[in-house]
């Protein structure tokens, strides 16, 4: 992941911009690696704006967890391979699609957290 | 009124009698004009002052006209000042034998005034610095000392690794230091015999002016020390000159030894730099002429004036180390030499493109399209300071 | 003993890049940094900050695109500080440019450094303490945004900088 890529999206996390239209070019494995980088922004934005008062656990309870996302779609793999991204050759697609989710879900929290409009 | 208005000329003109009118005709039209009519006079303002122009006439005394020209023309820190000719000359081939001479510009007289400002506007446009700066084959930089010292330049040629030499001149001496790929590998003045010697003379070269010339160097014999120890040195013999003449007047006084019935016991040290002032001359001359390194002459001729055994003596040069009040005030050039002086080293920095082509340097996206192949060329980089020095800086920003 | 072997250092310079697609936005930067400026005709801006006696920061803003894109980054790199890029972060066409800068430098130069966005005086509602301090791109590569309507932000930006090198020499 370049480092004009990250930038992109962290700006966007900061005006609060939803993502959508960065991701239509990026394969699975980028989005799942961009995720990781903004997941880590996101965690610094939120003890940066809550202070002591910052908890992990709330900011988990906006995203969708994997066995959730896993009875969406039906899937009847292991809920391990999903954790662990082990789809991503298999099935591209349900892996794009959950960060795509996943994605928009943080920068809707952000957005809350740092009291700015989240448009689409 | 032009663009250029304020420009300054030297006209360098003895005996001419229309020189008046010619005076007159420039400083009309808005440039500052300085009149001189002895041709060292002229070219001591030359290499000092840098005017943006100089005009001068052939007619007088001939030979010693043409030596001035040859003497502005064969100096580095003046090479590129254009020089316009004036001349009554109606012979064809003498004509030819000018131009061959090399003059930027040349009007016969009787001239049309018009015509002269018409043509050193042009002369301006043509010598204009941003067009010399421009130039790719030129890559070059000058500028004067007081800007940049010896190590602010060793540094910047070390810091781009570059190879050439550096050209200063003091105004009555020049010396040279050989860079081979940013480290100092010789250095050579006159009556200087070691590299060391030579080095930290022309490190006391606080005023004058710098020419680099970047070109391949031949290592014949490597120097043991390298260029911190250069620096080390440098900055401490720097500092210590910078001290002592602070305590002295103008290094470019005339001074003359008195002689005293009642004269104090005197060291063989003051007896021997008293010696050199028998005839009157400046501080800078003394020690170049005498035995002494540099800054023990300085010493010396200190103690020589606390004793009261050195007195000023009306000379050439004044008190405040200017030229002689014969010259006209001009502009103040300081900042628009530390200007070009950047400007300059600048121009190290951008690249050739022609050559970037075979290095593999150019910077496009195209080269890295492969971030495998983009890590493999990554150029290494080692913090320069200490993190002490870091935290000095943090502190100096503040929380 | 040799006069070449006096241990004493003085004269310390750290070195610092200033690039991006507006020279105006440089100039401002290092303007606000520096005691001493000298803005040369061929689009270029030196600064000088003095720390101590014997320490200084050298600025060099190496004006437009044409410019940054011949600049001999191989020459500079091994010894500067880092370089710091500075564009209007509300400029989408400058947000391009400073991306493929930064593509490029990232990618051939294993160098300290700082993305910019200014925000010139245009009140943001995001609070400054979530900025101030930037954001990692990299160990080495840091975001953040600056007012260079107020002339002590830059001063921000600069500390993110020598922070990260002080991080780095930990």
């Amino acid at each position: 992941m370049n480092s004009g890529t990250q930038m992109q999206f962290l700006r966007y996390l900061l005006m609060g911009q939803s993502p959508a239209t960065l991701l239509d070019s990026m394969d699975a494995a980028d989005i799942a690696q961009i995720y990781d980088f903004i997941w880590e922004k996101a965690l610094e934005i939120g003890i940066r704006v809550k202070g002591e008062h910052f908890s992990q656990a709330d900011m988990l309870k906006r995203l969708k967890t994997a066995e959730q996302y896993k009875l969406e779609t039906g899937c009847k793999e292991p809920l391990q391979r999903c954790i662990a991204n082990e789809c991503i050759l298999l099935n591209a697609d349900c892996v794009r699609k959950k960060y795509d989710d996943q994605l928009d879900r943080l920068y809707r929290l952000i957005a809350d957290y740092l009291g700015i409009e989240y448009r689409m | 009124m032009n663009e250029y208005q304020a420009h300054r000329i030297l006209v360098y003109d003895k005996a001419s009698t229309d020189v008046d009118r010619l005076v007159q005709l420039l400083t009309d039209s808005a440039f500052a004009v300085t009149l001189i009519g002895n041709a060292e006079e002229a070219f001591q303002f030359c290499l000092i002052d840098h005017p943006d122009l100089v005009i001068f006439d052939i007619k007088n005394e001939g030979k010693e006209s043409e030596e001035f020209f040859r003497q502005v023309k064969n100096q580095y820190s003046t090479h590129r000042i254009p020089v316009m000719l004036t001349t009554l000359e109606t012979d064809y081939k003498k004509r030819v034998e000018f131009l061959e001479m090399k003059v930027d510009d040349f009007v016969a007289k009787p001239y049309y005034p018009e015509e002269v400002a018409a043509r050193v506007i042009s002369l301006f446009q043509e010598f204009k610095p941003t067009t010399l700066v421009a130039k790719p084959v030129d890559r070059g930089f000058w500028g004067s000392l007081r800007e940049m010292n010896l190590i602010d330049l060793i540094q910047t040629m070390e810091l781009g690794k570059k190879s050439g030499i550096i050209h200063l001149n003091r105004g009555d001496k020049e010396g040279q230091i050989y860079v081979n790929k940013g480290k100092i590998v010789n250095a050579v003045v006159e009556a200087y015999d070691s590299v060391e010697r030579a080095y930290l003379h022309m490190l006391t070269w606080i005023e004058g002016t710098f020419h680099v010339v970047f070109q391949e160097i031949e290592v014949t014999t490597p120097l043991k020390e390298d260029n911190e120890s250069f620096f080390r040195e440098g900055a401490k013999v720097i500092d210590q000159w910078r001290r002592v003449i602070g305590e002295l007047p103008s290094l470019h006084m005339c001074l003359a030894a008195v002689s005293t019935e009642d004269a104090p016991v005197l060291s063989y040290s003051e007896r021997a730099m008293l010696s050199q002032f028998q005839k009157p001359k400046n501080i800078l001359q003394a020690i170049d002429v005498s035995d002494f390194d540099d800054f023990d002459g300085l010493q010396v001729i200190k103690s020589l004036l606390e004793k009261g055994l050195l007195i000023k003596t009306d000379a050439r040069q004044s008190d405040d180390g200017s030229l002689p009040s014969t010259f006209r005030p001009v502009l103040d050039r300081r900042h628009r030499d530390a200007k070009s002086a950047y400007s300059h080293i600048f121009s190290i920095f951008q690249r050739n493109k022609k050559q970037d082509k075979h290095s593999g340097f150019q910077l496009s996206m195209n080269d890295i399209d492969d971030e495998k192949m983009a890590a493999k060329s990554r150029i290494a980089n080692n913090i320069q300071l200490t993190k002490a020095e870091l935290l000095l800086i943090r502190q100096k920003l503040g929380r | 003993m040799s006069i070449l072997s006096v241990q004493k250092d003085t004269h310390r310079i750290g070195e610092i890049i200033v690039a991006g697609p507006s020279l105006p936005l440089q100039k401002r930067f290092i303007t606000h940094l520096c005691n001493e400026v000298v803005i040369t005709s061929n689009s270029t801006v030196f600064g000088r900050s003095k720390i101590t006696d014997e320490l200084q920061l050298f600025f060099y803003g190496i004006g437009e695109k044409d410019l940054y894109m011949d600049f001999a980054w191989d020459l500079v790199a091994p010894k500067m500080l880092g370089y710091v890029l500075v564009y209007n972060w509300f400029e989408g066409k400058d947000f391009t440019s400073v991306q493929q800068l930064l593509n490029i430098l990232s990618n051939l130069v294993d160098s300290h450094g700082i993305v910019v966005g200014d925000i010139a005086g245009i009140p943001m509602t995001i609070d400054r303490s979530v900025y101030e301090s930037g954001f990692s791109l990299s160990s080495k590569l840091y975001l953040s945004l600056w007012d260079s309507t107020d002339k002590t932000n830059a001063k921000n930006v600069l500390k993110i900088l020598i922070d990260s090198l002080i991080n780095h020499l930990e």
